[in-house]
């Protein structure tokens, strides 16, 4: 019980402390692969811009629009952080485990399915043509990429048997990593995970070239960055659990007589795709809408279907 | 501790449905039918069914209800609830609540047990029934999907 309500703390204090950082570092890679400088004002190398942005955010005058819905406006950035927050409860990190839960994997995927309410309510309680635009195209969105997500993942749980992400683990570090069997499932969480945390090249919702800023147009001060709290725990979670699924989480040389060892092996595997998220930002400009709903209902389901049946095919000849 | 959690999700779930039909703005309602469900979701956790609140919070939360706000958000809201109620309307659905609440309640009594037990938890507990013992009903279910769907492709293909 103490050693859960410790390792909450731990990761609810991990995601908190680990997003400053993360906008920081996103601005300089960012930066650097347009080769600009980016942040160089606040602090040696701009290393204090964080707590720059913080303190402006903080004292920022807060401001709820005239004809907006109030009592939803109100509440719709904290779901952001709330059911990004749940599902980080979940993911074990290393030997770190809040919740251990049978069905984990499954409770991710519906505190994503949740977070999405975040970026309709706000949208539609903004009271503002930009604004509402971007709450529809979220809802169109998330019925677009649920399902290749869904069947993505049903491929690697099909062949490790288990939705547990210890009993995931333990399997690949038995068999090998999970990418050398279903490198197509990898691939499509990869492109399904970007659509998810609302990120380029599937930032539709933003938008800011055609929608101001999107869902996010009439927030200011606190209630702007809730959003972007959730939104990079978002991606912080999804990053632990791709490396969960395919990259064998925690184990590694070493990890067994050393926990210490697996929980940094697991971060380690974690930033690389949590870099993956800024460099596609920098490469790839945002699909129009009708080709992000093309490419998801017409190319990756039927990808990820068929993908299925591979999975069951390997859990029959490996498992 | 469980039986608190049980009776409090439980009680927000009922509460939350009864919103969801009485309040005048529709979005509203959409929401608090959400919340209905995602408390329903915790109802099955406290009962130790942890699979089936996962999938129940996914299914209507993640997609029935993204789908309902998405028709609401487009439909013209101002016109909505200025209608009259009509009599023989509510007079059916009376009808029809009346009977479904007490062949719940009746179900309740006769198989009333004491207690909250955990019986189902996982994904293979529900799987195995469903796919060996129950598997003829389970295909007929799913054919009958198949048919829904295909009939709402139909219905909704533009004319050339």
């Amino acid at each position: 019980m103490i050693n859960n309500l410790l390792s909450m703390a731990f990761i609810v204090g991990l995601m908190l402390v680990a997003v400053p950082p993360i906008t920081y570092l996103e601005r300089k890679v960012l930066g650097h692969m347009q080769q600009r400088p980016g942040p160089m004002v606040v602090g040696f190398h701009g290393l204090l811009q964080p707590l720059a942005d913080a303190i402006k955010l903080i004292f920022k005058e807060d401001i709820i629009p005239k004809g907006a819905d109030k009592l939803l406006f109100m509440f719709a950035p904290s779901f952001s952080i709330f059911a990004a927050l749940l599902a980080a409860s979940v993911v074990p990190i290393g030997f770190i485990q809040a919740v251990p839960m049978k069905s984990a994997l499954l409770f991710v995927m519906a505190m994503s399915a949740i977070s999405i309410y975040a970026l309709i309510l706000a949208g539609y309680s903004s009271n503002d043509k930009y604004s509402f635009l971007a709450g529809m195209r979220a809802a169109a969105q998330v019925l677009g990429y649920e399902l290749p997500m869904g069947f993505a993942l049903m491929a690697a749980v099909i062949l490790y048997g288990s939705f547990d992400f210890n009993e995931i683990v333990k399997w690949q570090s038995q068999h090998g990593w999970g990418i050398l069997y279903q490198p197509i499932a990898f691939l499509l969480f990869l492109f399904v995970m970007a659509a998810e945390v609302g990120r380029p090249p599937f930032d539709l919702p933003e938008g800011e070239s055609e929608l101001v800023g999107g869902f996010h147009t009439e927030y200011s001060g606190m209630r702007f960055a809730a959003f972007f709290f959730g939104e990079y725990i978002n991606i912080i979670v999804l990053s632990l659990v791709v490396s969960l699924l395919f990259l064998g989480g925690w184990s590694g040389p070493l990890a067994d007589k050393y926990p210490v060892l697996g929980v940094l092996y697991h971060l380690g595997k974690a930033a690389f795709f949590i870099f993956l998220t800024f460099w596609l930002r920098a490469t790839f400009p945002r699909y129009r809408f009708d080709q992000m709903l093309s490419i998801m209902w017409k190319i990756l389901l039927p990808i990820s279907i068929l993908n299925l049946f591979v999975a069951a095919a390997e859990a029959l000849l490996v498992g | 501790m469980r039986e608190v959690f049980f009776y409090l999700f439980a009680f927000l779930s009922v509460a939350f449905a009864v919103i969801s039909v009485t309040h005048k703005n529709v979005i509203k309602g959409g929401v608090s039918l959400l919340a209905s469900f995602v408390s329903l979701g915790a109802v099955y956790f406290t009962a130790g069914a942890e699979f089936i609140g996962i999938v129940q919070v996914i299914v209507y939360g993640g997609a029935i209800v993204v789908l309902y706000l998405f028709a609401l958000m487009t439909m013209d809201l101002k016109s909505f609830g200025k209608e009259p109620l009509r009599t023989l309307s509510v007079a059916v659905g009376g009808a029809i609540s009346l009977i479904l609440f007490a062949s719940i309640l009746y179900a309740g009594y006769k198989f009333y047990s004491s207690g909250i037990t955990a019986g189902i938890s996982g994904a293979e507990e529900i799987a195995l029934p469903l796919f060996y013992r129950f598997l003829l009903p389970f295909e007929v279910v799913s054919v009958l999907l198949l048919v829904a769907t295909v009939g709402a492709v139909a219905v909704g293909r533009r004319e050339e």
